[in-house]
């Protein structure tokens, strides 16, 4: 296989803590109410990058006992459904996502993760794997679905409005970008295309990687010229899992 | 909770579907003149692009309270409302937004700024109407969605920092 299964959830879950534990930080002089709620995140973030560290030394150390295996996994399951949790509490705090699409991914991989470590049965964890993979790919082949039906995108002129008009361009000189129609046009079709077109690309293990790096280079212009930070993040946190996946949605979808 | 759990386990990633009007968040203290609340700035320089990629506060802030802004177009949200007081406390307190005094009273209003007349149903907006190069300054129409009730700006300092809404 091309990356180890239960490694790449690690390193999903190494990203999910980091991406959880940046965004707590970012509520460091809210109000009292909101920072308690996102340090105790922050909390259970750094609780999971103990969970991710503890079973990485159990994994590499050849004297490690299969006890120390399990209390690794135990603290990331814990760690994982707490993050779940208080997501679920700061949706309700404030009336919905904080940061929009970006906090439904974090619960889904959150709740994904919890899903995975709170069993050793191969299959379950399978299962929870691809239930997010699934989700990733329906959040980008949905997303493209939505644009491609829409004339305004088609012709081009919705990116125009996104970058003029909207309150997304983290400044007024971002806002000329507008200015290019040509540019924003083959960036719009070449966005559509791939986000509609990303599911297919898990046939291959070649043709994923390279549809992950364009993707990864779409949120990183997003966090760049929208103030997107958070989208890049708990995306690309996902990857991991996506490419451990891979084989097995291959399998499916040849037969 | 329901309506909280269903869109968690089913989330819909209708990202940019379409492009509507804009909301606009103005603020002002005791009876002067509306002023645009967290107004973007002319330019971003290099260092703090990159720095806004790892540590967001004030961005992902702003993001939130015109989400917040957004969802008065539809309906009076009084969570939504909590949430924008909250937000001009917090910019208050780090200095984003100086008033007068601290008995003064601090008021907000959110705006919808349309850049494009109504067009008919199903037609597609033609493209001379938008010359290339060209950004429109003003909007071509704006209506107020949601004026605030005034509240002292001590009062509402207090309330910031007693807050404890699904605190632990």
């Amino acid at each position: 296989m091309f990356l180890n299964f239960d490694f790449a959830l690690l390193l999903t879950q190494l990203g999910l803590a980091l991406a959880v534990a940046a965004q707590a930080i970012e509520h460091r002089r809210a109000s009292r109410g909101e920072w308690r709620l996102m340090a105790w995140r922050g909390g259970a973030a750094v609780l999971l990058l103990v969970g991710v560290m503890w079973s990485l030394w159990a994994s590499q150390t050849p004297g490690a006992t299969i006890q120390a295996a399990s209390i690794g996994q135990a603290l990331r399951a814990a760690a994982s459904w707490v993050i779940f949790g208080l997501g679920v509490l700061s949706l309700k705090r404030f009336g919905g996502p904080y940061c929009g699409g970006s906090d439904l991914m974090t619960l889904q991989v959150s709740l994904c993760m919890a899903l995975a470590e709170s069993s050793t049965s191969p299959a379950w964890r399978l299962g929870a794997a691809g239930y997010l993979s699934i989700q990733v790919c329906l959040s980008y082949w949905q997303s493209g679905w939505v644009k491609l039906v829409n004339p305004e995108w088609r012709n081009g002129r919705a990116l125009r409005e996104v970058f003029a008009y909207t309150h997304y361009p983290v400044s007024e000189a971002t806002r000329h970008w507008a200015r290019t129609p040509r540019l924003l046009w083959v960036m719009g079709w070449l966005i559509m295309l791939m986000e509609f077109f990303f599911p297919l690309s898990l046939y291959y293990r070649t043709s994923l990687c390279a549809a992950l790096v364009f993707m990864g280079l779409f949120h990183l212009a997003n966090a760049w010229f929208f103030g997107l930070n958070r989208f890049f993040w708990i995306w690309i946190t996902t990857y991991p899992t996506l490419l451990a996946w891979q084989p097995f949605m291959a399998e499916f979808m040849r037969r | 909770m329901l309506r909280l759990i269903l869109p968690i386990l089913f989330p819909s990633w209708r990202f940019f579907n379409s492009i509507g009007p804009s909301p606009r968040i103005l603020v002002r203290f005791d009876e002067a003149p509306w002023q645009e609340f967290c107004p973007k700035p002319a330019r971003l320089n290099l260092l703090s692009r990159i720095g806004n990629l790892f540590h967001n506060p004030r961005g992902n802030k702003t993001l939130f309270i015109q989400s917040c802004a957004v969802r008065l177009f539809d309906e009076i949200d009084p969570v939504s409302c909590e949430n924008l007081f909250l937000a001009l406390a917090q910019a208050i307190v780090l200095g984003q937004l100086n008033p007068p005094s601290s008995e003064a009273m601090i008021a907000w209003r959110v705006e919808q700024l349309n850049w494009e007349p109504d067009w008919p149903r199903g037609q597609i907006k033609s493209e001379p109407d938008w010359p290339q190069g060209q950004i429109k300054s003003e909007p071509v129409s704006g209506s107020i969605i949601y004026t605030s009730e005034a509240r002292s700006v001590s009062s509402l300092l207090q309330q910031w920092q007693q807050d404890t809404h699904l605190c632990f």
